[in-house]
């Protein structure tokens, strides 16, 4: 216990957010990139990018359903389930498609998808195997190659973790209106500081709110207790209580008709209206106890439940409204729309991106200011030939590995989307292998400088320099590989696509201006690097003795500082 | 959204002059106690007046959502603006008053 509360809540802060951070940062970015995942799994699969995108058109929808209903009966009568899925602003195609029966020890079979062509006679059968968007949502809380419940327990304690930083971190920010509008650029620790305050305090409702709601779609596995009590241990029928939706029944033994699902538009009318619908999903086609669902498309409603109606597969009778409407689950049901912000059109999502990526700032330059901190305090044995402590120099190459190294590997895997052949074996496997391969190399290189003490700000900027040329060719890669540019998209109203090659320009232009400006940044000196002995041997007294009058300033301001913080 | 984007742009404008290092970063000089104060209450006024457009277009729980983005981006601007460009904030606040007063003229009109 610290002697102060104040310095309790300091040091809680700091290693708070230090244990954890570069586990954040990737969650952070994942989360983020994870807001787009439909758009960039659309981008991923080039073969849908000409002559597909086509709105929602109600009066079509019985119409689009006969024919799916007889397209999969045709193409896979002994599937688990169907599905038919009409155009929607985030999947603007209509789409056949269905799941195998599960192999053992799986939860769900493989899902196959053919996507109807904008004329509604061609289908597209030959899509790539990638994992586009998905693998971002899926790594932000399952980590990709560690084992699903052991990867969320990580994910859900670095969660609260970040919990106990953010509030200590409001707690500790003694000036936070007082310094609200200020950030003061190349001011060495000082810029970081303020850098670290502007992204948290910007954004800090969202960043409360996403991780406070963070912890509760993991929360049943945190405290299953009161569930399981309830329910006398059954954690099927609460799940089924709690989310009927997402319970699949295993398909009967005998063999009944299909009722047609096209006559039941009428009854869903009644229900909800001419509202337009999501996809209509047919459970074990054929057998006697299939069901039929539609889901409502529920569009800007702040919600994260898919509304049904699910009917008998056999005789079309109504079975079930879905979703119980008790205030706890309507709450229960609020935070989780809140994380996922699945209701959100494409504007508000924009917004949640760049809260995300401020959140990733936040982190970045919370563990860039501890780095700086702690070479300063080193800088003096470091100018007599002391070795940068291993400390200092581990947490400077997992600085560089994943500051620099996730927006790299993100290119990367899209390069590996477009460039790895199409008929590869695993291939969407493989474009995620390279996104950790890229990720590995950075690490590898960063372990190596830090092992020879040669880290330097100048490795920084040839990451970051060499990520803003990655992503500024995104779009011309994207060109050449579907046919499709950025103008062409534009003149066809593929919007998505548009936006797509926009954001890669402006993550190329944002890149760009880091590494200009890591070149520039008075980090420690504005020649050395963080933990570069080479460097500081090299200063001579003379240098370090004579100051300019910028220098001077900066010198006397960061004395000021220094006094401040004695002062709290 | 374009209007509560405006007027959170002025907002936090007005609300960034209203602070004794600001103004002067701006004007040149410090601003008088009356200034500082009508600064803030007409901050606070037009920054209500966002929330306003945001729940008047999209309701109130979606609207309330869209707010915060809307404080975020506007409020991060600001502070670019006046990191990089602290002289030019005088300039930017008329232009967007200007095309707030249009557009949200426009807008009552239509």
């Amino acid at each position: 216990m610290k002697e102060t509360f104040f310095r309790s809540m300091t040091w809680l802060h700091t290693w708070a957010g230090l244990a954890v951070c570069w586990l954040l940062l990737l969650i952070f970015f994942a989360g983020s990139l994870s807001y787009f995942r439909h758009e960039i799994s659309l981008w991923s699969k080039p073969e849908l990018h000409q002559a597909v995108f086509q709105d929602y058109d109600q009066r079509q929808v019985e119409q689009q359903i006969t024919k799916g209903q007889a397209y999969l009966a045709d193409k896979a009568p002994d599937a688990a389930s169907w599905t038919i899925s009409f155009p929607s602003e985030r999947k603007p195609y209509l789409s056949f498609g269905w799941a195998d029966a599960p192999k053992a020890g799986e939860r769900r079979g493989k899902f196959h998808e053919h996507v109807v062509n904008q004329d509604g006679q061609q289908m597209i059968t030959d899509i790539r195997d990638s994992r586009g968007g998905n693998f971002f949502y899926r790594l932000h809380f399952d980590l990709h190659y560690l084992p699903v419940v052991a990867a969320r327990w990580i994910v859900g304690l670095a969660t609260m973790a970040m919990l106990i930083a953010l509030i200590s971190g409001v707690v500790i920010h003694k000036r936070l209106f007082k310094d609200f509008f200020s950030f003061r650029p190349a001011k060495g620790s000082r810029s970081w500081l303020d850098a670290h305050n502007v992204s948290a305090v910007m954004a800090l409702p969202y960043h409360l709110i996403i991780t406070y709601t963070g912890l509760i779609t993991l929360m049943f596995m945190f405290m299953p207790w009161g569930a399981l009590q309830q329910y006398d241990g059954d954690v099927r029928a609460f799940r089924a209580d709690l989310n009927p939706a997402r319970i699949q029944e295993k398909p009967g033994d005998t063999q009944a008709p299909l009722f047609d699902a096209a006559r039941l538009v009428s009854q869903v009318e009644r229900q909800w209206g001419i509202a337009p619908l999501k996809q209509v999903s047919i459970t074990g086609p054929g057998r006697d106890n299939s069901r039929i669902s539609f889901t409502l498309n529920s569009e800007q409603t702040v919600t994260d439940r898919r509304n049904l109606l699910v009917f008998d597969g056999v005789t079309g009778e109504l079975k079930s409204l879905g979703n119980p409407e008790s205030v706890t689950y309507k709450t229960y049901d609020t935070l989780m729309s809140l994380h996922t912000a699945r209701f959100a059109d494409w504007a508000l999502r924009g917004l949640f991106f760049l809260c995300g990526l401020l959140g990733c700032a936040m982190v970045a330059t919370g563990t860039l200011l501890w780095a700086v901190k702690i070479a300063q305090k080193q800088q003096k044995a470091i100018k007599t030939g002391a070795r940068p402590s291993i400390g200092l120099r581990l947490v400077d190459g997992l600085n560089i590995s994943f500051i620099c190294g996730l927006p790299l590997a993100t290119a990367g895997f899209f390069y590996a989307n477009r460039l790895l052949p199409v008929d590869m074996v695993d291939r969407a496997q493989r474009e995620v292998d390279l996104f950790f391969i890229t990720l590995a190399v950075i690490a590898i290189v960063a372990l190596w400088d830090g092992l020879r003490c040669t880290q330097s700000w100048r490795r920084w900027r040839q990451w970051l320099a060499l990520s803003a040329l990655a992503f500024a060719a995104l779009p011309l890669l994207g060109a050449v590989t579907s046919g499709q540019s950025l103008l062409s998209n534009m003149a066809d109203n593929q919007w998505t696509l548009v936006g797509f090659d926009m954001i890669s320009l402006l993550s190329a232009l944002a890149l760009g201006f880091a590494a200009r400006q890591v070149s520039r940044t008075k980090l420690i000196s504005s020649r050395q690097g963080a933990t570069s002995r080479l460097n500081s041997k090299s200063a001579t007294p003379s240098t370090a003795n004579t100051l300019t009058p910028r220098a001077a300033v900066n010198k006397k301001e960061s004395r000021d500082l220094s006094l401040e913080e004695a002062r709290q | 959204m374009i209007l509560a984007l405006c007027l959170g742009v002025i907002a936090f404008s007005l609300m960034a002059l209203s602070m004794f290092g600001h103004y002067k970063d701006c004007f040149g000089r410090a601003p008088t106690r009356a200034e500082q104060r009508w600064l803030t209450g007409f901050a606070w006024l037009l920054l209500l007046g966002s929330y306003g457009q945001c729940i008047h277009y999209y309701h109130l729980g979606y609207g309330s959502i869209v707010f915060f983005g809307v404080m975020t981006i506007t409020a991060l601007s600001t502070i670019l603006l006046l990191s990089y460009q602290a002289k030019r904030l005088p300039l930017v606040l008329t232009l967007t008053s200007v095309f707030t007063l249009v557009f949200g003229g426009s807008s009552l009109i239509a």
